[in-house]
């Protein structure tokens, strides 16, 4: 049943220079870098780059009845590219997603900002709209924070060529995501910054609680509290 | 896909505001004028493509709200094209309840929402104050067919051409459009209890106290109300009925 979600959102994320760091917020993460025990797989890694304050991919296999992964980048608070937010749950039957450009200001009044960096994905996300099982975001503080481009959808599995329909949006919006990290970038002035900080800030707690939701009691059961705190707060 | 008869169409002021008794707890004054433009040809308007209303109320003794906009226009015999709008007043961070509401013999194709006017990401007390009580309204609602298809829901869908609208937007809207004959009760139904809840909501508003979040409240404010003046597709429509002037004092007063 597993799609090659890790697999294939790193072939993108090689294209950047990339460092991985083995310690994040002062914790060891090394023992979440490829963990197998009692039918659980875990993996992780975070990495610094240019642009970003951190690059997190990971997942988390359970029993082989749900794969869960997810990719975020956060950009540094000093330019004014959004937040790249990846959420996959795999199950025998259904894929649950969402993938965003989530921003980092002001979406209405910062008018120059939608038409750089979101409205250039106005075309995938009106492809991707055909997508079986679209839906809108569950999570109603999650869906707050989305842009206005951003998908979200229940897919069904019907057959396997679905599964990989369904990571085609996470591609794509990373794959555009990339480039606006590697394009030159304009200095912003200290107000603009901590209307950033804060609304980055804001997207990280959001969705640390969505993921804490999402994996809950089942990695808590596998991996401990410890572990699967400190897995969410690596990937958000 | 059903056909509806004109005659069997919505009609909007009565049924969605004057039936359910929406303002009746509001001493309302009529607005003559508006941003020192002439309301009064508006009222009761017979053009030869076009006949309906444009109204907009002040409430007596109270500045909670700024302004409450409806219109109701029939194109032809044709089509209907109806609003309604409520603009809280400065000193509160109400948002602003605004509904569209188009029928043709084929759908409605309509937009409910309370476009929130501070940024919903950054203000977790605002979403669960003011939006998070349209949670089940929303879930209800969008399910009806038209607004889902295929197991897909294609709410969000309507405004889809316009960024600038659907950046406005708060994440519980209904936009869409619905077909089926009976459906179109429902939708009518959703209208009037999303105008219940921000009614509700007004009720228990407080004046914003802290003079930086009314900065922020007032520049998103005025950002909102001259996309909609400026941009709104609709606009062009009123042009060409009641030339620019009309069209400009129309979209303000609505929005």
């Amino acid at each position: 049943m597993k799609t090659p979600y890790i697999e294939k959102m790193s072939e993108q994320l090689n294209q950047l220079s990339l460092t991985q760091i083995n310690e994040y917020a002062g914790n060891d993460i090394r023992n979440l870098a490829d963990y197998e025990k009692d039918g659980t797989q875990v993996k992780l890694c975070v990495y610094q780059a240019d642009a970003a304050e951190k690059i997190a991919i990971g997942s988390i296999s359970v029993d082989d009845e749900v794969n869960i992964g997810v990719c975020t980048i956060i950009p540094n608070n000093n330019i004014s590219i959004p937040i790249y937010v990846s959420r996959w749950e795999e199950r025998q039957d259904t894929i649950t997603l969402l993938v965003d450009l989530m921003p980092t200001v002001d979406m209405i009044v910062d008018e120059a900002y939608r038409v750089k960096y979101l409205e250039p994905l106005n075309e995938s996300w009106e492809r991707f709209s055909n997508l079986a099982g679209i839906r809108p975001e569950d999570d109603n503080d999650l869906r707050a924070a989305c842009s206005i481009i951003y998908t979200g959808a229940c897919v069904p599995i019907e057959k396997d060529g679905m599964r990989m329909a369904a990571l085609a949006p996470h591609l794509d919006y990373l794959k555009k995501y990339i480039a606006y990290m590697t394009a030159e970038k304009h200095p912003i002035d200290e107000a603009k910054q901590r209307e950033i900080t804060r609304r980055i800030s804001a997207v990280r707690t959001l969705f640390s609680t969505n993921l804490e939701n999402l994996l809950g009691k089942t990695a808590e059961s596998k991996l401990g509290k410890e572990m699967t705190a400190l897995f969410c707060k690596a990937l958000t | 896909m059903p056909r509806v008869a004109y005659d069997d169409m919505v009609k909007f002021v009565d049924e969605v505001i004057k039936q359910p008794g929406l303002f009746d707890n509001f001493d309302l004054e009529p607005m003559e004028s508006y941003l020192g433009r002439d309301a009064t040809p508006y009222l009761d308007f017979k053009k030869p493509m076009a006949l309906g209303t444009y109204q907009g109320y002040k409430v007596k003794g109270s500045d909670k709200i700024e302004k409450i906009g409806y219109g109701e226009l029939t194109y032809m015999k044709r089509a209907k094209y109806n609003s309604l709008n409520i603009t809280a007043g400065d000193d509160y961070d109400v948002p602003i309840f605004a509904c569209e509401f188009d029928e043709t013999p084929k759908r409605i194709s309509i937009t409910i929402d309370f476009i929130p006017i501070v940024d919903i990401g950054v203000y977790p007390e605002y979403r669960e104050k003011y939006l998070d009580p349209l949670d089940s309204l929303w879930r209800k609602y969008r399910q009806l067919p038209g607004l889902t298809e295929d197991g897909r829901c294609l709410v969000e869908r309507r405004y889809g051409p316009w960024p600038w609208a659907r950046a406005s937007m708060s994440h519980y809207p209904i936009d869409g459009r619905v077909y089926e004959t009976e459906d179109r009760q429902q939708i009518v139904e959703a209208v009037i209890a999303y105008a219940k809840v921000w009614l509700g909501l007004l009720e228990k508003a407080e004046p914003i106290k802290d003079p930086e979040y009314q900065k922020e409240v007032e520049t998103r404010r005025k950002a909102v109300q001259k996309y909609y003046r400026d941009l709104d597709p609709g606009g062009e429509v009123l042009k060409k009925i009641f030339g620019d002037e009309g069209e400009k004092l129309i979209v303000s007063l609505i929005f």
